[in-house]
């Protein structure tokens, strides 16, 4: 077990890997192995959040889980470890699923702020100030959501999928901006990241920033690596720039209301709409948030360069006036994108058109910077050509090639919130080096961008996923032997049989078939126990085991199966077992059925001479049968003038059909009968239908 | 992370889980009934307490006296929710009465609620299980069958039928557990598969020594002994019953001292082993080929621990030859799987139809190593279960007198020519280890495998087996592979008036007959009291 933390931690990677769904054995499968290595728990902790933030979409929250089950069932060092980044590794994976797994994620948030269940601890599983922050973050996101959504039901717009909250500004047409849309299109391009902003608005004052001192320090706009926790204390630490701060407000103020109007100009340009929305989030962020000086200054770098791209000249908003308005106009059309975008309504050929998205694009990976890889492969090609030229042809060449697209506002508002976050510093990655970047690399990322807006990877990848799993694509090879598939068991084995035997928990289909089966096994179920009950007082012995020809010739006859359905095969059975035998087998013309479903009429002298099976010595009972409308005796077979029990006929006979002599009964169970019955029975080398007992 | 040696289950904590459960020593009875939640994926694994000395009926006709042979003290049932034991569900609410000594685990797809009542040895919800591979297994081989049935048809000459599968794996690594699974789930899919139990240190609804074949219809009985379910009886039964064949392995090692099969003298006890596999595999491959549905769904095959290990290959090897294997699921250990994989699937070859496909499969943690105490009384359970039936029913065996000379009686020759004819060393606690060191005689030939043998008091409490076959002509080559029609036990044996006591199943006339006397299953001295 002196395995290495490299060693440890990629073990712990290939089973997170495996983890596909919300599956509870995988996830305390992690678990146990994260326990078994606390002394790993860095590099496992590394692995884990690596790989939340690598992992698809629709995967994110299983991973999750495992943090969360690690956390809470592991325990130290691991809330330690995890907590650091808790911030990012959160946000990051909330803004880039789906709303119900962000409702997972808020779930999970709150069980965060109390005690282990059962633990009595009532320490929270998180320290409260990471939880907070988050919780403050996506408050701020709901915020905002409710915003967009109030202002899009004024302008009629498919509702917003979040509840709606009352909000205090009124929307102002966007019609109103007068800027040229060419230019608008430039600014909306840091959408994913600026989209928080609108936010604010309601919430806080605002304070702008000039974005001229913000260009000052380009260098500290992408802290490397940002630790939740530390941030967390920037955060609280308040920022003296105030002024730097209203500038900076001030500018996205001023790019959001260009793209405003350049969306007006292009109604259903969805880039636009979507570099609105990502503006009115970074007004957001950095409206309602205590930015530390440098992410400040990061932001307004962004900014600035943004408006100096717009403008190709980097001047300062001359007098920022808090107009409501503005942002209420943003609000407006902030909504159309996200829901586009949640709801997938939007094909790939809505792209912004090349010059708007270009701009956009490179604003979007200039700004957001990140570390975080792209989540979903660009599929088409043309958007990207498309994209591509213009993004060259933008004035603009300073987005970083290898910079991914950290962010995809595919759905919900949260999805902006990380990207400002991010684009604010927080979150780590390669600061971004504008300058050196060479033209020709924009399109990827910005078709990447393009793509992710246009397209929210967790809904169309995710939601097929149970229809999926529930196919049967097992075969032996390891790596598919080693994937749960719950669904497909479940499925498969219990609920595709709803109809269950409540005797002994056989399941039947719930069709016509499975209903006909499952009464023929309640049935035999019925049978057996009224025989059970009949013959408890008569001893029963184990029967000798068959030989190896009438073994090949016995069939086992599931009780369920339609009795004329099997006729074919029991028939064959006798004929074949009697043929093997060489012998005269009288019983197998009579005997093509189960035994108990052998029946003959009551004959007319019973009633007198109350006649009885020679084999048990119990009385006949008389059954009206439907289908002959007539008296019968069920489970009879007629054998030599006599009438017994077929199945106690084939129970004796079983243990005669053994060698060429028919053995001599030592202790035969009532003697006189026995005695009788011996000259009718044994002389016949007679083999019968091998059953099961009880059929 | 698996550290397979170490989660013995009543000692291991399981750390993720959550719920609350009892451990380990617990009131002795009556106790009051306990409820275990288990969640999704998760199963509940418990072990009773073996008894160490069974109580057990005098078989007299009143079928309440031996009803008694198995006292339940253990019940268990399902609340809530769904649950399967090794891959036979349980039904709902209805109480599972387990016989002492069962090692069982109870596995939820969806989670379930238990309340269980009774005295354990230990009891605990472990969420990290095997089932999810077991499962695929399961519809990996369901994906062979369908491919099998689409490519050929239901009993068409084309048709390649089901897999063939053969499970290995070391002592207490769960073969029989995941052959009972993948015939509980072959089941539950309206299969009929068939399993093939070739060790026979433990017998599949037989007694030991026994090696069977049988077509699983219905369902495994989870209450029963073995855990599938009982053969055939003469009545009524709650639990459909199987039909075995049945073959007799009288020997408890298979010569596990010896290296490869080169070695050993054609009447060996591996030249007896293969023998009797070669024969049984004819029998299968008939029924398969007579049988659709059985050959539909293919066969599982019980390994015993021996061919897991290294001395045993040339026993794999023969048994993938007879049967014609095409899938070995390796359990557990990484040197035999590379092994197999070298021997049957060497890299590089393209994998045919026809070639052997090996894989490897995890332990499960569930497994629990069984010493020879345990084994033995398990035997002895088994034994007693042939007899008297076992899990409430109540079966009638009856003693016949026979004289000496009124029956044949043969003894392996092998056998008991080795150092000891009680195999049982209560030394050893792994029936590998505990091998014979058979003081071979090179002359010793295939045509002497059995010596005739006089009964004496030796004879007393032995097993004998009552093969089909009498009175052979050869007295060797036919009755060594003859099936068995059943086996009788040695109640008494009277040397004054050259009569043995013997207790049948079933009435059945012995006169005439041959016997079979093997060392194994050791005796079971108190079987009548």
């Amino acid at each position: 077990m002196a395995s290495s933390s490299d060693e440890v931690a990629a073990d712990f990677e290939d089973s997170l890997k495996d983890l596909q769904i919300n599956n509870r054995y995988e996830i305390s499968n992690l678990t146990i192995i994260a326990k078994e290595n606390t002394e790993h728990a860095q590099a496992i902790s590394e692995v884990l959040e690596k790989h939340i933030r690598k992992t698809p979409p629709q995967r994110k929250l299983p991973a999750l889980y495992v943090l969360d089950s690690i956390v809470k069932n592991v325990g130290s060092p691991y809330p330690v470890y995890l907590g650091k980044n808790l911030f990012s590794t959160f946000m990051d994976a909330y803004q880039l699923v789906d709303p119900a797994t962000r409702r997972n994620m808020e779930g999970m948030l709150k069980t965060w702020k109390e005690g282990i269940p059962n633990s009595g601890d009532p320490s929270p599983v998180f320290q409260s100030e990471v939880t907070k922050r988050i919780e403050n973050a996506l408050i701020k996101a709901k915020t905002a959501a409710v915003q967009s959504q109030q202002n899009q039901a004024r302008s009629n717009r498919s509702p917003f999928p979040l509840p709606p909250r009352p909000m205090q500004s009124p929307a102002l047409p966007y019609r109103n901006t007068p800027t040229p849309p060419h230019q608008n299109s430039m600014y909306s391009a840091p959408p994913p990241n600026v989209g928080q902003v609108p936010y604010g608005n309601a919430a806080q004052p605002r304070q702008f920033t000039n974005p001229q001192t913000l260009a000052a320090q380009p260098s500290q706009q992408y802290p490397t690596q940002f630790t939740p926790s530390h941030q967390y204390n920037q955060y609280a630490s308040p920022s003296n720039p105030q002024a730097d701060l209203e500038r900076l407000l001030h500018d996205i103020d001023r790019l959001i209301k260009t793209a405003q109007s350049e969306w007006a100009a292009n109604f259903g340009d969805t880039g636009v709409q979507k570099r609105l929305q990502a503006l009115l989030d970074l007004q957001n962020i950095v409206r309602g948030q205590q930015l530390p000086p440098e992410q400040l200054k990061a932001v307004q770098d962004q900014v600035s360069s943004l408006s100096a791209q717009a403008h190709h000249v980097p001047k300062p908003l001359q007098q920022f006036q808090p107009t409501q308005n503005q942002p209420n106009t943003a609000r407006t059309y902030s909504p159309q994108p996200l829901q586009q975008a949640s709801q997938q309504f939007q094909p790939s050929s809505s792209q912004p058109p090349p010059t708007q998205g270009g701009i956009d694009m490179n604003m979007i990976a200039r700004i957001l910077g990140t570390s975080t890889p792209i989540q979903q492969p660009t599929h088409s090609i043309p958007q990207i050509h498309s994209v591509a030229p213009s993004a060259i042809s933008t004035p603009q060449n300073q987005i970083q090639p290898n910079a991914p697209p950290a962010t995809t506002p595919q759905s919900g508002t949260g999805t902006s919130l990380l990207d400002a976050l991010r684009s604010a510093g927080f979150v780590g990655g390669t600061p971004a080096t504008p300058a050196s970047a060479a033209p020709p690399t924009l399109p990827l990322p910005a078709a990447s961008i393009v793509q992710q807006l246009s397209t929210p990877p967790s809904l169309p990848t995710g939601l097929p996923k149970p229809v999926n799993t529930s196919k049967n694509d097992v075969n032996l090879n390891p790596a598919s032997l080693k994937t749960p598939r719950p669904d497909l068991y479940i499925s498969r084995l219990l609920s595709s049989r709803p109809n269950q035997c409540s005797t002994c928990g056989r399941r039947f289909t719930a069709n016509d078939t499975g209903r006909a089966q499952k009464q023929r096994h309640l049935d035999w179920h019925f049978r057996t126990n009224r025989r059970m009950q009949d013959e408890s007082r008569r001893g029963q012995n184990r029967a000798f085991y068959i030989d190896e020809l009438a073994w090949i010739k016995s069939r086992e006859i599931d009780e369920s199966a339609d009795p004329n359905a099997g006729d074919n095969g029991s028939g064959q059975l006798a004929n074949g077992a009697v043929a093997a035998d060489g012998g005269t087998g009288t019983a197998g013309k009579e005997g093509t059925k189960d035994p108990k479903m052998r029946y003959i009429p009551v004959p007319p002298d019973a009633a007198a001479t109350k006649p009885r099976c020679p084999i048990c010595q119990e009385e006949w009972k008389s059954v009206w049968r439907d289908e002959v409308q007539d008296w019968v005796w069920m489970d009879a077979i007629k054998v030599g003038g006599r009438v017994y029990h077929a199945t106690c006929y084939e129970e004796v006979n079983r243990g005669l059909g053994v060698g060429t002599q028919a053995p001599k009964r030592e202790t035969p169970t009532p003697d006189s009968i026995l005695g009788k019955r011996k000259g009718e029975i044994e002389g016949r080398d007679v083999r019968m239908k091998l059953k099961k007992e009880g059929l | 992370m698996n550290i397979p040696g170490l989660s013995i289950p009543g000692l291991s904590c399981d750390p993720s889980d959550l719920h609350p459960t009892t451990t380990a020593t617990l009131p002795a009875e009556p106790s009051p009934p306990r409820t275990h939640i288990l969640p999704a994926g998760s199963e509940y694994r418990f072990e009773l307490p073996l008894k160490s000395h069974l109580s057990h009926p005098h078989f007299s006709a009143d079928p309440a006296s031996s009803f008694s042979s198995i006292n339940a003290a253990f019940t268990l049932r399902v609340t809530s929710g769904s649950a399967e034991l090794f891959g036979t569900e349980l039904a709902p609410s209805r109480p599972y009465a387990f016989a002492p000594g069962a090692r069982a685990a109870v596995f939820s797809w969806a989670g379930a609620e238990l309340e269980v009542q009774g005295e354990v040895e230990s009891e605990f919800v472990a969420e990290e299980t095997s089932m999810a591979e077991a499962a695929n297994v399961h519809f990996a081989l369901e994906n062979l069958r369908e491919a099998s049935t689409r490519s050929g048809g239901v009993g068409g000459d084309a048709s390649m039928g089901g897999p063939r599968v053969l499970v290995l794996g070391a002592k207490d690594s769960g073969k029989t557990s995941l052959c009972k699974i993948l015939s509980s789930y072959a089941l539950r899919m309206g299969r009929q598969p068939v399993v093939v139990n070739l060790d026979h240190a433990e017998g599949h609804a037989a007694v030991p020594g026994a090696l069977t074949a049988t077509v699983v219809a219905g369902l495994l009985d989870p209450e029963s002994v073995s855990g599938w379910g009982s053969s055939g009886i003469t009545g009524p039964s709650a639990v459909p019953t199987s039909t075995p064949l049945v073959y007799f392995y009288g020997m408890e090692g298979l010569g596990e001292g010896i290296m490869g099969g080169g070695r050993e003298p054609q009447g060996g006890r591996r030249g007896v082993w293969k023998a009797v596999v070669t024969r049984m595999a004819l029998a299968v491959t008939g029924r398969m080929e007579d049988d659709a549905e059985a050959k539909a769904a293919g066969f599982l095959i019980d390994a015993p621990a021996v061919l897991g290990d290294k001395k045993g290959y040339d026993l794999v090897e023969h048994v993938v030859s007879e049967f014609s294997v095409n899938v070995v699921l390796v359990l557990g250990s990484e040197r035999l799987y590379s092994d197999m994989r070298r021997k049957f699937a060497p890299q590089g070859q393209t994998s045919t139809e026809e070639s052997v496909r090996v894989v490897k499969l995890t332990k499960s943690e569930g497994c629990v190593a069984r010493d020879e105490t345990y084994m033995r009384a398990l035997r002895a359970q088994q034994i007693r279960g042939y007899f008297f039936g076992d899990k409430g029913l109540s079966l009638n065996p009856l003693t016949v007198m026979v004289g000496f000379d009124d029956v044949t009686i043969y003894r392996y020759t092998e056998a008991s020519s080795s150092t000891g004819t009680s195999s049982y060393l209560p030394g050893n606690d792994s029936d590998s280890d505990s091998e014979y060191q058979p003081t071979l005689n090179p002359s010793t030939s295939s045509t002497t495998i059995f010596t005739k043998t006089t009964p004496s008091l030796g004879l007393s409490n032995a097993i004998l087996a009552i093969p089909h076959t009498s009175a052979p002509s050869t007295p060797h080559a036919d009755l060594l592979t003859s099936s068995i029609m059943g086996f009788a036990y040695v109640a008494d044996v009277d040397e004054t008036r050259k009569a043995i006591r013997l207790l049948v199943p079933a009435p059945t006339r012995l006169e005439g007959r041959t016997l079979v006397w093997g060392d194994w299953p050791e005796g079971v001295v108190d079987l009548l009291g």
